[in-house]
């Protein structure tokens, strides 16, 4: 009768193996395993060619690509993948799906924006230039992960309530 | 907002598993809504009335304070 905006389960489970995969390539990133061994570099020339820009005068369009020279994707690749994953995991159906879970969803997503508003506020407060672009970053996926989180949580808690009702 | 399906549920002696089969929702709604934890939609509260045979208001009771 109502149409849902949810993914289909599967994407759940597509989801959980995206966002460990990205959490290990993180983790091997940070402690530097993995940079050593296969540094993913981009280079101005290369993101031209890869756009399909590389007709287009370096001239006009080098400023757009300033900050990227030579930085190491993975990274990037890493967030990415933590973002598409974690999103999969937190807007796709549970098995069981109905107007109760859609309030915990509610209920679990007002929660995180609170907390992602906070975070906000802090960061306006206490940092600036680039430590508040770290803000930021750190902001987007936590209020994802948060929000992922409660609604677990709130799940497992009513599941639980209703095993020792019965 | 009070509500008998505890009661209704004893008389025609059904679980709450089996309930929330016949309404399409999962045992985890019924018990919430059994606790008083969540208000149901009227489509959901129309369908739990029905399984009992009873009008709305005879399964859902409105408090003063709603």
């Amino acid at each position: 009768m109502k149409k849902t905006m949810l993914m289909p389960n599967v994407c759940k489970r597509i989801g959980l193996v995206v966002l460990a995969v990205s959490v290990v390539l993180y983790v091997l990133v940070l402690i530097g395993w993995i940079s050593s061994s296969c540094d993913i570099t981009l280079s101005l020339n290369d993101l031209r060619r890869w756009l399909g820009l590389s007709h287009l005068p370096s001239k006009g369009m080098s400023y757009m690509f300033e900050f990227t020279p030579d930085s190491n994707l993975l990274p990037t690749m890493a967030e990415i993948l933590f973002i598409v994953g974690s999103v999969m995991t937190g807007l796709s159906r549970n098995r069981y799906e109905d107007e109760f879970s859609e309030q915990q969803r509610y209920q679990s997503l007002t929660l995180a924006i609170y907390i992602n508003a906070l975070i906000l506020i802090v960061g306006e407060v206490f940092f600036w230039g680039l430590s508040f672009v770290m803000v930021l970053r750190f902001d987007i996926v936590f209020t994802l992960l948060f929000y992922i989180i409660v609604f677990h949580i709130k799940v497992a808690r009513a599941r639980k309530e209703a095993r020792h009702e019965e | 907002m009070k509500n008998s399906i505890k009661v209704q549920r004893a008389i025609i002696s059904i679980t709450q598993e089996e309930l929330a089969k016949r309404v399409g929702v999962t045992r985890q709604a019924i018990n919430a809504i059994e606790l008083g934890k969540y208000v149901p939609s009227t489509v959901l509260a129309l369908k739990i009335a029905r399984v009992f045979d009873r009008k709305v208001e005879e399964v859902f009771i409105l408090e003063p304070s709603d």
